[in-house]
C-alpha cells in the first residue's frame, strides 16, 4: 500500500472500504415519500368519494399491488373515513384473489403482462381498478393516473366501470382529462 | 450523477422557491394533501425535489450555502444564457469580459480564467483542465428546459471532486416526462438579434418519454470604448435530446446528448512576430478574427433501486470540444465513467459511496502563441489524463433536531497525484422554522495543463509605453513558462450558517465563512532567461528583434491567502401576487507571499496585491416579481456590485425589467430590457489572455413563447 502518502489517509481510505464493505447489508429503514406520491395518494383518497359500489359495507379496502416508496404514503390514509366507510389499505402480490379481498386495486411499478392479466382477472368484477401506468385505461383499467409536466391528471374508463356495477359520479367525470 | 449527494428539499420548498403561483400553502404535515380537494389536488403543480431526495430534508435544513435559481426565476428575469442567470446568486460575482467571455466566480478570484468553481450540466462536468475555467460561451440549452440551477458556494462538496474550492453550479434539465408536447420559443431584440428554439416531447414505448430540440441565436457584439462596435458577434446552433424509460420495473435508464457549433469574434491583442512594428509598439488588435468551436455530447446513466433504501446507478460521459482559436486550435475528448451506491448499512445511517474514473485526451495545433510540452519540455501536441476517485458520504441522524455527515473524496490525478478532500457538517434543527449549520472542509485545486505544460508567449504585454533602458527603446512582451513541479492548491474551509422563517411571509438566510489558502500559484519573474541566454538590464531577455524583450516569468506556489465574508438572503412575500428577494454579499481578502526569499519577494507582492483586488467587496440583488391582473406580469431586477479595483472597474448599478402577458396557458408574449438606461458599461479587463475587453450596451428584446 505504498500509494498512500502518509498513515491517516491510509487509515481514512480502509475506513471508506470497510465501510462500503458494511454497507452491503441493507437495513430496513422507511424512506421518505417525494411529493408526486402524496398528491397521487390524496387523488386516489379523494376519488374513493365520488364512486358507488353496488355493496356498500362497513369498510373499504384499497389493495396495492407493486414496490416503491408510495406505498408508505398509501398506508397514511388507512382508516380514514371516506363517504362513511373506513379506509383499509393492504399490500398484496399479483396472485391475491383480489375480487374477494379488495374493493379497489391500485397498481403501480409493476410490468404490463402482470397488469393486463389482472385485469382480465377482474373484468365485470365490482373492483375500482387505479394505476399511474401508461395506457392502464386503454388496458380497460378504470382510472388512470398520469402525470403531465409538473400536474397530475387522471383519465376513466367509464365503459369498464359501468360493466363492473361501479358507478362513477358526474362531478368525477366532469375532472378527468379523458373520459372512454 | 452526483446532483444525487446535492442537499435538498421536500415539498415545503415554497418557501424558498420564489415560484409565482405559489398554489398551496407550506405544509405542516404529512396529511396537508388530504385535506385539498380534487380539483385543487390536479392544478397544483408538483414541487421540485432534486433528483434524490432521500431525505426528508429540506432546503431550508441543508448544511450548505445552497442557492436554487428555480425555472421560473430563469423565465421570469428574461435572461438568455446561463452565465446571466448566475448574477441572481448571492455573492457570486458576474462579470463579462467580452461580447462572450465571463468571468465568473464566488468568495475571491473574480478571473477569467476563474479555477476554483466546478460547473455541473445535467452531471457533466464542463469546466477545461485545459486553460482552467469554463468556456460559458458554449454551454448552454433551452432557458425553457432548465429545471433549476443549484449552487453551493464553498467547497461543503468534498464530493465532487478537484476544482470545487470555492463551490458547485450545477445546472439540472428538465425530465423528459415533463417536457412534452411542443413548445416554440423566439425573439428578436437590439442585442439579441435573433434566438429561436424548437422543442418537441413524446413518449414511446410502455415508460418511455423523450424530448428533441433545436436553438439557435444570433447576438450583436458589444461596443468599444469609444463606443464604434466591437464587432465581437456571437452565433450559436445547437441540437439535442433527451430520453428516459424503465427497462424492467426497478430500473431507469436515461439517455441524453447534444451537439453545437458556433462562431465567436473575440478580439485579440497580440505581437505579431512578423509585422513587429506594426500596431502599437508591435501590439496589435485583430478583430474580425472567427473563433470557431463546436462539440458534442452523449450521456447514459442507469439506475437500480433495490429498495426505498438501497440503489445502484452507473454514469457514462463522453464530451467532445473542438476549439479553433487563433491562439490555439484544441481538440478535447473526455470519457467519465461514475458507479454509485446508496444505502443505509445501520439505523440513522445514509451511505452513498462510489467510484469514479476519467480520462481526457487532448490534441493541439496551430499554436501561435501557446506550446504545449511533454514531460521533457519538448514540444508535443496530444496529451491524455487521467483522473481516478473514490467518494463517500455518510449522513448520521442523531435525533430529530441534529445531523452529522462526513464525507470525503481520495483521489490520484495526472498532475500532483494523490489529494485527499474531507468535510464534516453539523446541522442543528433548532425549531421547524429554524436551522444553524457548521461545515468545516478541505479542498484542492490541482494544477490545469497551462499551469504545468503550456509555454505561452507574445500576448500580453506589460505596458505599452516604450521605456527607455541604458538609452534604448525597450518593448516589453510577457512570457509564461511552465511549472511540472507546481502542487495544489489547498483550502481549509469554515461555514456557519443561520436560516429562519418569520410567520409565512418572510425568510432570512445568512452564511458566514472564513477560508484558509496555501500555495495559490503566483507568477514570478524567472532569473535566467528559457533559452539559458543571461538577462539584459537584470530582468528581460533578447528577442530575434532588436528593440523587443521578452519578460521570462514563471508560475510558483508563493501565495497563501485568507477570505472571510458574509452572504444573506431576504425573501419577502409582501402579498399574494408580490415577492421580493434582496440578496447581500460581503467579501475580504488577505494575502500575502508565503516565502522570504528575496527574490521573489517583490514580484509576489504584486501577485498579493493582484489577489486582493480582484474581486468586488460588496454585491447586491434585488428582485421584484410581480403577478398583475388579467395575467400580466411584472418583474424588476436590480443589481449592485462595488468597484473593481484590478480591472479599474467603478462600482455600477445595473437594472432589468420584464413585462409579460399570457394570453392563455400556452401563449406568452414577453418585452425585456436589460442594463436599462446605460449606454455602456465595461465590466471586466485583464492582460493575461489576450482578449480585447468590450463593454456591455443597453438590451431590449420582445420574445413569445407557444406551447402546443
Amino acid at each position: 500500500m505504498s500509494i498512500f502518502k502518509n498513515a491517516s489517509t491510509k487509515t481514512a481510505v480502509l475506513g471508506l472500504i470497510t465501510a462500503a464493505l458494511f454497507s452491503f447489508q441493507v437495513a430496513t429503514v422507511k424512506a421518505s415519500a417525494s411529493p408526486e406520491d402524496k398528491i397521487k395518494t390524496a387523488i386516489i383518497f379523494k376519488i374513493t368519494k365520488f364512486i358507488s359500489w353496488p355493496k356498500k359495507t362497513q369498510n373499504l379496502t384499497i389493495c396495492v399491488l407493486g414496490e416503491g416508496s408510495i406505498n408508505n404514503e398509501l398506508h397514511k390514509i388507512n382508516r380514514k373515513n371516506t363517504m362513511g366507510r373506513r379506509l383499509s389499505v393492504t399490500h398484496r402480490n399479483a396472485n391475491a384473489p383480489f375480487d374477494k379481498l379488495c374493493d379497489a386495486l391500485f397498481m403501480h411499478n409493476i410490468d404490463n403482462i402482470t397488469v393486463k392479466s389482472v385485469l382480465k382477472r377482474l373484468e365485470g368484477k365490482p373492483v375500482l381498478t387505479i394505476s399511474d401506468i401508461r395506457s392502464f385505461v386503454d388496458y380497460g383499467g378504470m382510472i388512470g393516473l398520469k402525470r403531465s409536466g409538473k400536474k397530475i391528471n387522471f383519465s376513466i374508463n367509464n365503459t369498464s366501470a359501468t360493466d363492473a356495477d361501479l358507478s362513477i359520479s358526474s362531478k368525477l367525470l366532469k375532472l378527468a382529462k379523458t373520459v372512454k | 450523477m452526483k446532483t444525487q449527494l446535492l442537499p435538498t428539499f421536500l415539498a415545503s420548498s415554497l418557501l424558498f422557491a420564489l415560484n409565482t403561483h405559489a398554489d398551496y400553502p407550506e405544509q405542516e404535515s404529512d396529511d396537508d394533501f388530504l385535506d385539498f380537494s380534487l380539483e385543487e389536488l390536479i392544478s397544483l403543480d408538483i414541487p421540485d425535489v432534486t433528483s434524490v431526495s432521500r431525505k426528508k430534508q429540506r432546503l431550508m435544513d441543508s448544511a450548505a450555502a445552497i442557492y436554487v435559481i428555480t425555472s421560473e426565476d430563469i423565465l421570469r428575469s428574461g435572461v438568455t444564457s446561463i452565465p446571466e442567470a448566475l448574477r441572481m446568486v448571492p455573492g457570486m460575482q458576474v462579470a463579462r469580459l467580452n461580447g462572450n467571455t465571463w468571468s465568473i466566480s464566488t468568495r475571491g478570484f473574480n478571473y477569467i480564467f476563474a479555477n476554483k468553481l466546478l460547473v455541473l450540466i445535467d452531471g457533466r462536468t464542463v469546466y477545461s483542465p485545459l486553460f482552467s475555467g469554463v468556456n460559458w460561451d458554449v454551454q448552454d440549452t433551452l432557458m425553457e428546459d432548465i429545471d433549476r440551477i443549484e449552487v453551493i458556494r464553498g467547497p461543503g462538496a468534498a464530493l465532487w471532486g478537484a476544482n470545487a474550492v470555492n463551490g458547485v453550479i450545477n445546472v439540472i434539465t428538465k425530465k423528459a416526462a415533463d417536457t412534452q408536447g411542443s413548445l416554440v420559443s423566439m425573439g428578436a431584440g437590439n442585442e439579441e438579434k435573433a434566438f429561436g428554439s424548437y422543442r418537441h416531447g413524446g413518449e414511446f414505448g410502455e415508460t418511455g418519454s423523450y424530448r428533441v430540440y433545436f436553438k439557435a441565436f444570433e447576438r450583436d457584439g458589444l461596443a468599444k470604448v469609444d463606443g464604434a462596435d466591437a464587432n465581437d458577434d456571437w452565433k450559436m446552433k445547437r441540437a439535442g435530446f433527451k430520453a428516459e424509460w424503465k427497462p424492467t420495473t426497478d430500473t431507469d435508464l436515461t439517455l441524453s446528448g447534444g451537439l453545437y457549433e458556433g462562431t465567436t469574434r473575440p478580439t485579440l491583442t497580440v505581437f505579431k512576430k512578423d509585422e513587429p512594428f506594426a500596431g502599437d509598439n508591435g501590439k496589435q488588435s485583430l478583430e474580425n478574427i472567427s473563433r470557431d468551436q463546436r462539440g458534442g455530447n452523449l450521456i447514459a446513466h442507469w439506475k437500480k433501486t433495490v429498495s426505498d433504501a438501497e440503489d445502484f446507478s452507473l454514469k457514462a460521459v463522453f464530451d467532445d470540444y473542438q476549439n479553433f482559436d487563433y491562439r490555439v486550435t484544441e481538440k478535447r475528448q473526455s470519457f467519465d465513467l461514475e458507479l454509485q451506491h446508496y444505502c443505509q448499512p445501520f439505523e440513522n445511517h445514509d451511505l452513498v459511496w462510489g467510484l469514479s474514473f476519467r480520462r481526457t485526451w487532448y490534441q493541439m495545433s496551430d499554436m501561435r502563441n501557446i506550446i504545449h510540452l511533454d514531460k521533457e519540455g519538448q514540444p508535443k501536441d496530444t496529451r491524455q489524463d487521467n483522473l481516478y476517485s473514490l467518494f463517500a458520504q455518510d449522513e448520521i441522524t442523531l435525533n430529530d433536531q441534529w445531523n452529522l455527515s462526513f464525507s470525503a473524496r481520495y483521489e490520484h490525478n495526472t498532475f500532483t497525484g494523490k489529494e485527499f478532500q474531507p468535510n464534516a457538517k453539523l446541522t442543528w434543527k433548532a425549531t421547524e422554522d429554524r436551522t444553524l449549520w457548521a461545515s468545516v472542509s478541505k479542498a484542492v485545486k490541482t494544477p490545469s495543463v497551462s499551469e504545468t505544460s503550456v509555454y505561452t508567449d507574445n500576448i500580453s504585454f506589460f505596458n505599452s509605453d516604450f521605456n527607455l533602458y541604458e538609452g534604448e527603446e525597450v518593448r516589453k512582451v510577457l512570457s509564461i513558462s511552465d511549472n511540472r513541479d507546481l502542487k495544489s492548491e489547498k483550502v481549509t474551509a469554515f461555514e456557519l450558517g443561520y436560516r429562519e422563517q418569520f410567520g409565512s411571509s418572510l425568510r432570512l438566510d445568512v452564511t458566514g465563512f472564513y477560508n484558509k489558502y496555501e500555495d495559490i500559484v503566483a507568477y514570478v519573474t524567472q532569473t535566467s532567461c528559457p533559452d539559458g541566454s543571461s538577462l539584459e538590464f537584470g530582468f528581460l531577455c533578447k528577442t530575434s528583434r532588436p528593440h523587443f524583450y521578452r519578460l521570462p516569468s514563471t508560475l510558483i506556489n508563493g501565495v497563501d491567502a485568507t477570505t472571510y465574508g458574509l452572504e444573506a438572503i431576504l425573501d419577502w412575500q409582501v402579498q399574494d401576487w408580490w415577492k421580493l428577494q434582496l440578496t447581500y454579499s460581503w467579501l475580504q481578502i488577505d494575502a500575502s507571499p508565503n516565502t522570504s526569499n528575496p527574490n521573489l519577494q517583490f514580484a509576489l507582492k504584486g501577485n498579493e496585491v493582484l489577489i486582493e483586488d480582484l474581486s468586488a467587496k460588496h454585491t447586491a440583488n434585488l428582485r421584484s416579481t410581480m403577478n398583475l391582473p388579467r395575467q400580466w406580469y411584472f418583474d424588476i431586477w436590480v443589481r449592485g456590485i462595488s468597484n473593481l479595483k484590478n480591472s479599474n472597474i467603478p462600482g455600477y448599478t445595473a437594472l432589468d425589467v420584464r413585462l409579460a402577458k399570457k394570453v392563455n396557458e400556452n401563449l406568452e408574449f414577453s418585452l425585456v430590457a436589460q442594463n436599462l438606461f446605460d449606454k455602456q458599461r465595461a465590466e471586466f479587463t485583464e492582460i493575461f489572455s489576450g482578449l480585447g475587453a468590450t463593454e456591455i450596451e443597453e438590451s431590449w428584446y420582445a420574445q413569445i413563447r407557444w406551447s402546443f
